[in-house]
């Protein structure tokens, strides 16, 4: 008898419990999704009911005046700093994430890990500080384009460092075990085998990397200093401005045209964060049409 | 898992290897292992393997889970290299250039030694440029002849007329079976020498089976084959050498005839009727 093998009734759940179950797993996830989604879409009706009534385009055309005038220097600024730190911190993060995912052992790859998961907890507002003794003063480069982007790459390489390290991390090992048979050299499987397949996480890692620079304020204030003329493609001693400045001085103004710009200001730093967002979705999808699975 | 089945009586292979012996006799020795020891750290993996391969053969690895079988297979290309703790003693030498020697040519190695995988692996990029990756790796052919490499290996595989029209489609939307047959074009588009197998057929259903083994018995004599394989069947009906390892050792090694018929070591006996394992 008992050789027979026993069916264990434990396995199945009543049918009428199953229906139950599945109706509370079904409404937790259904209140998780609202709770993630409900302050972004409220967050992003606030600025536009406030921003769209009174636009004028000629807010993106005309450089700001005193507590007036348009976003133009400011919306250039950003983007500028932005790119830069796209280029900076996207090269040092992407290569110290293949270094520690593809070439780092023992105690240099755990020192790395360490600096870097440091780095990364530090506040925005002490690195800025960081930044300005180091970089406005005693490189004498001035309030800068060069000091702005130079301190928001060194805050956000971790992360570009992590994600790319971890996403390079996860390629299927069978990916690179073929291309090994094949006679691949390494460097040839890093580059069209593993980075390939890792793209979509390195992407997201340099969308939230630019994300968290488009937004930040407290570094650059230290940094870039600010200002109203259109920004010279000066490196150093060139002050420049930038849309958060923008939100927040402007919005504790006693005038309504200054509240006004502070709104358009939030709204253009959205529409750059839904712009960025769309970009790096148009690159996962064109990059990954022969993935395995879908990014 | 048909051909997991051990059936004697209706095989039809049976005592008749791919590849008559008498013309495999007269063949070059293309591979020649001499007193194999393979090991992970202080543990001794693989001990005493001995073996004169002639072109064209196709050779079953057989044994017991755990028994060595992939570990051997993946020292003839070298793939262990980078797992830590390995290490090896003795010879392999590959058309009489020694494979264990630390100046040999790694990437020529593996173009010369190819390898099919347990589960189909194809890369991430088109069937096209899958085919063409290894030529391309190895800058084999020029851009104007890439059409043709394709055509044939696809050909070869029997795979041209279901994709055809879908080359630059992802890999990934083919069968398990058309992944791999579409992993064995690609390392037959390098044109190796030697093809290492580790259990390719094992997550396949018996069709694509058929078409694996049928395709690796036309690819004889150009290219050698060793293969890994928990089928018995399949031993018997491919191979006309097979070695059988048992606890890390070669226990016995002969044409596959004798090795299923005629074996010497009770443990081979004993594994080959099917009893063990
Ligand atoms: N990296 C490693 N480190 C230490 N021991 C290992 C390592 N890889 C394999 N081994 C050991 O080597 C022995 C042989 O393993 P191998 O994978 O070659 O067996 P196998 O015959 O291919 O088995 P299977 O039929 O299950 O695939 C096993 O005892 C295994 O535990
Ligand atoms: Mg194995």
């Amino acid at each position: 008898m008992s050789n027979i093998p026993t069916i264990d009734t434990n396995l199945f759940v009543p049918r009428k419990r199953r229906r139950y179950i599945n109706r509370v797993v079904f409404t937790l996830g259904t209140l998780a999704l609202l709770l993630l989604i409900s302050p972004s879409v409220w967050i992003i009706g606030q600025v536009l009911v406030r921003a769209i009534p009174h636009f004028s385009f000629s807010v993106i055309t005309t450089n700001g005046v005193g507590l007036g005038g348009g976003l133009k220097n400011d919306i250039v600024g950003t983007t500028l700093i932005t790119a830069g730190v796209g280029v900076v911190a996207g090269t040092i993060g992407i290569l110290t994430g293949i270094y520690l995912s593809q070439f780092a052992t023992g105690q240099v790859a755990g020192l790395l890990r360490g600096a870097s998961e440091v780095l990364a907890g530090i506040p925005s507002i002490v690195i800025g500080y960081v930044g300005y003794i180091a970089l406005v003063v005693h490189f004498h480069w001035g309030f800068s384009l060069g000091a702005g982007l130079i301190t928001l790459s060194v805050m956000v390489i971790p992360y570009i460092a992590k994600t790319t390290e971890v996403s390079l991390r996860q390629v299927p090992s069978s990916y690179t075990e073929g291309a090994e048979a094949l006679g691949f050299k390494p460097t040839r499987i890093l580059r069209l085998i593993t980075i390939k397949s890792a793209l979509p996480g390195i992407v997201t890692g340099m969308i939230v990397a630019l994300a968290i620079s488009v937004g930040e304020t407290a570094p650059l204030l230290y940094t870039a200093g600010y200002s109203q003329n259109m920004p010279h493609l000066a490196f150093t001693h060139s002050p420049v401005g930038y849309l958060t400045y923008a939100v927040w001085t402007f919005y504790n103004q006693p005038t309504v045209t200054a509240q006004r710009l502070s709104y358009d200001a939030a709204m253009l730093l959205i529409f750059m964060l839904l712009a960025l967002i769309a970009s790096s979705r148009i690159i996962v999808s064109r990059t990954q049409r022969h993935a395995e699975t879908k990014g | 898992m048909q051909d997991l089945v051990v059936n004697t009586e209706d095989d039809p292979h049976k005592g008749q290897p791919a590849t008559e012996p008498s013309t495999i006799e007269l063949a070059e020795i293309i591979l020649n292992v001499q007193d194999l020891q393979i090991g992970f750290g202080s543990k001794v993996v693989i001990e005493e393997v001995n073996l004169d391969l002639r072109k064209g053969s196709i050779v079953s690895l057989i044994g017991p889970t755990g028994s060595g079988k992939t570990t051997f297979l993946r020292s003839i290309n070298r793939m262990n290299d980078k797992v830590s703790g390995f290490w090896t003693k003795g010879h392999i030498t590959i058309s009489g250039k020694e494979v264990l020697s630390p100046d040999i040519d790694l990437l020529e190695l593996r173009r010369n030694v190819g390898m099919l995988f347990q589960r189909a692996n194809p890369f991430p990029m088109s069937i096209r440029e899958n085919i063409l990756s290894g030529v391309k790796a190895h800058k084999l052919a020029k851009k104007s002849s890439h059409d043709d490499i394709v055509r044939d290996s696809l050909e070869k595989v029997g795979l041209w007329k279901a994709v055809e029209k879908r080359l630059s489609d992802s890999p990934f939307r083919l069968s398990g079976g058309q992944q791999q047959l579409l992993c064995l074009a690609r390392s037959l588009a390098v044109q190796p020498r030697v093809l290492l197998l580790d259990e390719p057929t094992s997550a396949l259903d018996p069709i694509s089976v058929e078409a694996v083994e049928n395709l690796i018995s036309k690819l004889v004599p150009e290219i050698t084959f060793i293969v890994v394989t928990h089928s018995l069947a399949q031993a018997k009906r491919i191979s006309n050498h097979t070695m059988f390892f048992y606890d890390g050792k070669l226990m016995e090694s002969g044409p596959t005839s004798k090795i299923f018929e005629d074996p010497e070591m009770p443990e081979t006996q004993y594994y080959v009727s099917g009893r063990m394992g």
